[in-house]
């Protein structure tokens, strides 16, 4: 019988990896390609939703080069969420190419949850430099489960026995919180991949982080989905509660800019359709004056 | 000539508010329950100007107004009308009851018996009487402001869950403050001032189409039944609202936005007009009396822990 030196072992089994690591490390760095970037954008269908309810997400990738994979693209972090479905399509028109990656995710558990920027990796066609590409990144309100659904689910508990299902979740929602706050304290290490240092360039797209890059993207696509989601960002911005409407947040809220703001973002999200892009162009100018 | 919804409404209101002092809360839930073509459920002790709203809002819509005081010896012919024997002609001719107005004011509707109670409540809901057969179709708009006394609980027949569901709205009027009590010294000290008519009915039709084509956003109706279904599943509720509540509390809400010249209605409207529309739609446990929780304060607490969208 062999006699498993545990030490020894241990240590070439770290040199193996190390080694394997750093050949995967230079094949990707030589596999990136040049492409000319046109748009690497991230969208939601609707930005609050109970924990358990579906959202989509999709990825859009635009290239003006004809390619037949992108593999050098990199879907954004969702430790907070679970992936319940997936997939993707490749379009091509003309010299162009749009990737399409379409994720059904449900969050995992209730509060402000970010789902992080999707990054390609490439050589600008323009500069010639690596660059890597970022999407802006989306807030997404997740709710806690109405007394209603869980009613529900603890009558369905009993009626299969289990009554040991609502401890579980409970358990599980809990060491979820741990995780993400764990992922969370460590994403800016473990977001981008271990590949050599690249210079992040801006994404083509101007970055929803800002007031003034929601109104650009406002002007530019004046619908109701995009005034939801602007209005989700300011209450953000106002750390209003979930539990607060328009009147809470303006009766905590005294400056003229911030209210005509939050009016226009009320306006333009509930407004009847015949109204929808004159609002959320309204909406859009009050973000402007706001950013500036 | 048509006047603009929030326009006309808001002249009508200043009229109310120049017959009433203060009972903004009244003022503001009687106009709801105008637009919203609704009934409304008065509970206040006596003295508080809600016979006086009741007239002065008939007389400012240039309505017709009747008022019946309900008492135990009360019949439903009493309400809603009878046939009765004419001699000269020697027929049976039908004689319309006092419900066929446009506002009817019913005082004390928990002191008639059930019978009775439930005649009004059959024309609230139908917007038309059968005497004898023949159905007549009640005046447009047509509204039943019924007040319950709270205070003398002896020979009342307080009504059941099921038919106070009937009102669209139930305000509860306030005694007033000592300001405002100084102030209907001041003013009343030469009598009701008069009011004349600052609309017609058919501008009161004209608002309540306007309020029936409110738009109500899906995530609006959604709040407005995620409100209606917190109520079910309380621990100090026996009983929570009816999906009924959820008609109500959208129609209401669109009667909102219409006084605030909006085609279209916020969860702030929601939310504002929640606990008129759901405090007579609950059946509170015993364990809230016992242990001394107050009614409204838990019903706005349950409210506000709904999430708006």
């Amino acid at each position: 019988m062999a006699r498993i030196d545990l030490g020894r072992a241990s240590l070439v089994r770290t040199l193996v990896v190390a080694l394997t690591l750093a050949a995967s490390l230079n094949a990707r760095a030589d596999a990136y390609r040049v492409l000319h970037v046109r748009t690497l954008a991230i969208s939601v269908d609707r930005t609050r939703v109970r924990v358990g309810e579906p959202l989509h997400l999709t990825v859009r990738a635009v290239v003006g080069d004809r390619v037949e994979a992108l593999p050098e693209l990199i879907l954004p972090d969702l430790t907070a969420f679970q992936v319940l479905a997936d997939s993707e399509r490749l379009v091509h028109l003309d010299d162009t190419t749009s990737f399409i990656a379409r994720l059904t995710i449900t969050p995992n558990v209730p509060g402000r949850l970010r789902i992080g920027s999707a990054a390609l990796d490439a050589v600008d066609a323009r500069s010639g430099r690596a660059m890597r590409y970022r999407s802006g990144t989306i807030a997404i309100e997740a709710l806690p489960v109405t007394p209603d659904e869980a009613a529900r689910v603890l009558a369905r508990a009993r009626e299969i026995g289990v009554t040991a299902v609502a401890v579980v979740l409970a358990c599980t929602a809990g060491l979820l919180v741990v995780l993400r706050r764990v992922a969370a304290g460590s994403a800016a290490a473990s977001s981008a991949p271990a590949l050599p240092v690249l210079s992040e360039a801006a994404s083509p797209l101007p970055a929803p982080d800002t007031l003034a890059a929601w109104a650009d993207r406002l002007r530019h696509a004046p619908t109701r989905a995009n005034a939801v989601a602007a209005r989700a960002e300011l209450w953000a911005r106002l750390g209003a509660q979930v539990t607060e409407t328009a009147d809470d947040v303006l009766r905590k809220t005294s400056a003229m800019a911030w209210r005509r703001a939050i009016r226009a973002a009320e306006r333009a999200a509930f407004v009847e359709p015949a109204g929808e892009a004159a609002a959320a162009r309204e909406l859009a100018e009050a973000l402007e004056a706001l950013s500036r | 000539m048509e006047r603009s919804a929030v326009g006309g409404v808001a002249v009508v209101r200043d009229e109310l508010a120049r017959a009433i002092v203060g009972q903004e809360e009244m003022v503001e839930g009687l106009l709801l329950a105008l637009l919203a073509g609704g009934h409304a459920l008065l509970e206040g002790t006596p003295g508080l100007a809600k016979t006086l709203a009741c007239t002065s809002l008939a007389r400012l819509i240039g309505g017709s107004f009747r008022r019946v005081q309900f008492t135990p010896d009360l019949l439903p012919s009493d309400i809603i009308g009878t046939r009765i024997f004419d001699q000269r002609s020697s027929e049976f001719r039908v004689a319309l009851g006092p419900a066929f107005c446009n506002l009817l004011l019913a005082d004390e509707v928990n002191r008639a018996p059930a019978k009775v109670q439930s005649a009004l409540l059959e024309a609230m809901q139908e917007r038309q009487v059968t005497i004898a057969g023949e159905t007549h179709a009640l005046p447009a708009p047509f509204m039943v402001l019924a007040t319950q006394n709270p205070l003398d609980g002896e020979g009342t027949y307080p009504l059941p869950l099921a038919q106070v569901d009937r009102f669209l709205v139930k305000i509860r009027v306030a005694p007033p403050s000592r300001e405002e009590e100084l102030e209907i010294l001041a003013r009343y000290g030469d009598g009701v001032p008069k009011l004349a008519p600052v609309a017609a009915l058919d501008d009161v039709r004209a608002w309540q189409e306007r309020a029936r084509a409110v738009h109500a956003e899906p995530a609006v109706r959604a709040y407005a039944v995620d409100l209606v279904r917190a109520t079910r599943y309380h621990p100090l509720i026996e009983a929570g609202a009816s999906p009924r509540a959820s008609l109500a509390l959208l129609a209401v809400a669109r009667a909102r936005a219409v006084m605030r010249d909006r085609a279209f209605a916020t969860p702030d409207d929601v939310r504002a007009v929640a606990p008129a529309v759901l405090r007579h739609r609950i059946a509170w446990s015993y364990r809230l009396a016992a242990e001394g929780r107050d009614v409204e304060a838990e019903l706005r607490s349950i409210i506000a822990s709904v999430a708006p969208p």
